[in-house]
């Protein structure tokens, strides 16, 4: 049995042979661009202090979709794993996409609850098992185990980012406050809320790694920085000094996550052990 | 045979009050559980019960032999200061109807005892600009009008009569309100009046309290779950604000009712209450934004008191298994009220220099919460004390006492909070957070100063903890020095929050923030506290 994998680029994956990536878009004023394809992650950062408007962003299209299940016609079944319904409308785009397809294999389209890390370990996991044989409802039990095993942790320099893209859950009500707060946030069935609020970054990083420890060692941890890689390696080194067999991944946002979560964010991906 | 006497008497008025008190408590939970106009906060039994203890404990410190007067203006007074939540206003607006017939006699016959219920109806009538039917103010009416058509010359037959006729409109609020009806209950402020009676007439035939509370029903979960959905009219504080010396601007009720409708969509207006006695003022209000109502009271005339409590968390504690503790604040200053607030602080109460709280309103604020454990942050070192004592033996609410003594501690503490853990783990957070920011505070020398840094009457100075550590020629003098202090104290410090009080100007704190960067590597935030007595806080983390 072949089952393709499909994913978004909230994944942070590339396309290979077993997965396949749709990119969403990022908009500069007039100029729009295919998330991690026709604008890196370098020059997105690069880009955005000059900026004379803030950069936006859309799902991709169910086209789009329709014309990437119709390219594996001869898989057996497509399995297409997506961020939270709650973050983006890229789930729905999927839904039509694969309601155009006229025959073709059947497609299951899973919203994963999660983001970033927390999608692409899951699609990860997803395209092992279809690798291994398993069928479409296999991958899928796996890729939910691993995104709901994920914690996807982040603080913010400012709301402001995420409020401008909607979306934002209930840590909405952060906005236009007297103190000035870095919120920690998490994402939690789907949807953004804040669970501490340090005043400085220094503080903020610390939070951030009781939070990752706070359930025993974890399995994997990766950490996603919005051009700030100083605070991203501060954190890594408090990880490394106190689990030094953990292996910790260090990347530069991709562009749609970058636009809604501002320059100096960092955020975290955490495989919790497996109870 | 029971006695039925024809007149009260002060002894009779004493042992009336303990007896509604008595009653009420009794039935606290059970009124709790019906609680449903004009928000399911589930507290109309705690509230009205804790406006009468005050008034029937205010009676058992009078001396025995107090003529009838002074027991009536004590109850009354005590009722009024102790008054919670809007069944508690209006239940201590009616006493103070009855207690201004009361106070003109020695003993109440049929006759005055009908003036006096009359008196009462109109008191608790003119609390709310339109007081809607099937309420504790209609249950009032009924009870004065039927009083009116008795002409029995026994007072305590009168009084039955009166009961009577609450107890017929009590069942009769669900067809008077459809939210009544909806609920499947009958309205808790209107039984909650109906049982004060109900112990007023016991008490005067001399029958001692029933062994169990009578149970009233609960609200339709299907109702219940819907109206939490909704949110409607739960999004925002109860407050409570007395002040003395008040203006009584005429405009004042229109501005307060703009206040309490803002972002509550219109359901927050009918809730204004105005209780006037005296030259004090009761104002009792929902709104999103407490900190706007206390602003605007400021104006009006001195806060002696200022009290408010979340609903939505209420909610969620009462009817929707929330666990998390809950955080009481004793704030001063508007923007205190605001910045608690924002971070989610649960119940605020006003304290602090003066007008502190009283063990008793430490307890009943925490209760208020219907958490089980209440995290109180006293904010001051005269405050610590008396919820250390709140926190000896209270029965509702287990209180975790942060010692925070400035309110730039109990901000830093606040901030630290982190949710589930158990709430010992969350005040020890709490009070790490607390103990990791250096606070100096500016302020005036109240008289001549001699010492180390001697300081002339009304002066300018800074301290940092209980030490004067600079004097200034300008409270923004005082606090640069401190600040360059609280650097070389706290060398690792990156942000520096200047709390700029009711006194600087706009252009002072710009200055102040100005020069504070130049000097140093801070990040500095300036937020206005709106403090009394502190022109300045600074808190360095």
């Amino acid at each position: 049995m072949s089952v393709q994998i499909v994913t978004d680029s909230t994944s942070g994956l590339r396309s290979n042979e077993q997965i396949t990536v749709v990119p969403l878009h990022v908009q500069f004023g007039d100029e729009v661009f295919e998330d991690g394809v026709t604008l890196t992650r370098e020059e997105f950062w690069r880009r955005l202090p000059n900026a004379t408007q803030l950069p936006t962003t859309s799902q991709p299209s169910a086209g789009a979709f329709r014309d990437v299940y119709a390219a594996h016609a001869e898989a057996d079944a497509i399995v297409s794993l997506h961020l939270s319904g709650e973050l983006s409308g890229t789930l729905e785009s999927a839904r039509q996409g694969a309601a155009l397809l006229e025959g073709g294999p059947p497609v299951h389209a899973v919203d994963t609850r999660s983001i970033a890390f927390g999608l692409g370990w899951a699609v990860e996991a997803a395209a092992l098992v279809a690798s291994a044989g398993g069928g479409p409802d296999a991958a899928i039990a796996e890729a939910q185990h691993v995104a709901q095993r994920t914690r996807i942790l982040l603080f913010v320099e400012t709301i402001d980012h995420l409020l401008r893209g909607g979306r934002i859950g209930r840590a909405r009500h952060l906005a236009g406050k007297v103190l000035r707060v870095r919120p920690l946030l998490e994402l939690v069935d789907g949807t953004i809320v804040d669970i501490e609020r340090p005043r400085t970054r220094q503080k903020a990083i610390e939070r951030l790694y009781r939070q990752i420890t706070a359930g025993g060692v974890p399995d994997r941890v990766a950490i996603l920085h919005g051009d700030a890689e100083a605070d991203a390696q501060a954190l890594a080194a408090r990880l490394r000094a106190e689990l030094p067999q953990l292996e910790i991944e260090i990347t530069l946002g991709s562009p749609v996550i970058g636009a809604h979560v501002g320059p100096g964010t960092v955020g975290v991906g955490v495989l919790t052990a497996q109870r | 045979m029971p006695d039925q006497p024809t007149e009260i008497d002060a002894q009779a008025w004493r042992r009336m009050l303990a007896g509604s008190a008595g009653w009420v408590a009794l039935h606290r939970d059970a009124l709790n559980r019906i609680n449903v106009y004009p928000v399911p906060d589930g507290d109309t039994g705690a509230n009205l019960g804790r406006t009468l203890a005050a008034a029937s404990s205010a009676l058992e410190t009078l001396e025995q032999n107090a003529p009838l007067a002074n027991a009536a203006r004590t109850a009354s007074d005590a009722a009024l200061l102790g008054a919670r939540g809007s069944s508690g206003v209006i239940a201590s607006q009616w006493l103070r109807g009855l207690s201004a017939v009361a106070a003109q006699r020695e003993r109440i016959d049929a006759a005055a005892l009908r003036g006096a219920l009359e008196a009462g109806a109109v008191a608790a009538h003119a609390a709310l600009s339109e007081p809607r039917d099937g309420t504790m103010i209609s249950a009032a009416r009924a009870a004065a009008e039927a009083a009116a058509a008795d002409p029995t010359d026994s007072a305590s037959a009168l009084l039955e009569t009166a009961l009577q006729a609450v107890a017929r409109h009590v069942e009769r609020t669900p067809e008077l309100n459809p939210a009544l009806a909806g609920a499947g209950v009958v309205d808790a402020g209107a039984r909650g009046l109906e049982l004060a009676m109900r112990g007023m007439c016991a008490a005067l035939r001399g029958e001692p309290l029933p062994d169990a509370a009578a149970d009233f029903g609960d609200i339709d979960d299907a109702w219940l779950s819907r109206r939490l959905d909704e949110g409607g009219g739960l999004d925002g504080f109860c407050t409570e604000l007395i002040v003395a010396d008040a203006k009584r601007s005429d405009a004042l009720r229109e501005t307060l009712a703009a206040i309490a409708a803002g972002p509550l969509e219109g359901e927050g207006e009918e809730t204004v209450m105005l209780a006037p006695d005296g030259d004090r003022l009761r104002v009792h209000l929902h709104t999103a934004e407490p900190e706007l109502a206390y602003a605007q009271l400021e104006e009006e005339g001195e806060i002696r008191a200022f009290w408010a409590v979340d609903m939505r968390a209420q909610a969620a504690r009462m009817h929707e298994g929330e666990e998390d503790a809950a955080v009481l604040a004793v704030v001063q200053g508007a923007g205190f009220v605001r910045a608690f607030r924002e971070l989610g602080a649960a119940a605020l109460l006003s304290g602090g220099a003066s007008d502190n709280p009283s063990v008793e309103m430490i307890r009943s604020a925490a209760e208020s919460t219907h958490a089980r454990d209440v995290i109180v942050l006293p904010n001051h070192p005269n405050v610590i004390p008396a919820a250390q004592r709140a926190a000896d033996g209270d029965d509702h609410a287990r209180l975790h006492i942060v010692a925070s003594d400035t309110q730039a501690a109990g901000i830093a503490a606040l901030v630290s909070r982190v949710g589930g853990v158990p709430a010992e783990d969350v005040a020890a957070e709490m009070e790490e957070g607390r103990e990791a920011v250096l606070v100096g505070q500016v302020s005036r020398a109240a008289r001549d100063v001699q010492g180390d840094i001697p300081l002339r009457e009304n002066q300018p100075f800074a301290l940092l903890g209980n030490e004067i550590a600079a004097a200034g020629e300008s409270t923004e003098d005082a606090a640069l020095q401190i600040a360059r202090r609280m650097v070389e104290m706290q060398p690792g410090g990156s942000l520096l929050t200047v709390f700029a009080g009711a006194e600087p100007s706009d252009d002072d704190a710009e200055a102040l923030v100005e020069a504070i960067a130049a000097e140093t590597e801070l990040e500095v935030d300036l937020v206005w506290g709106d403090q009394p007595h502190y022109p300045w806080l600074l808190a360095l983390e």
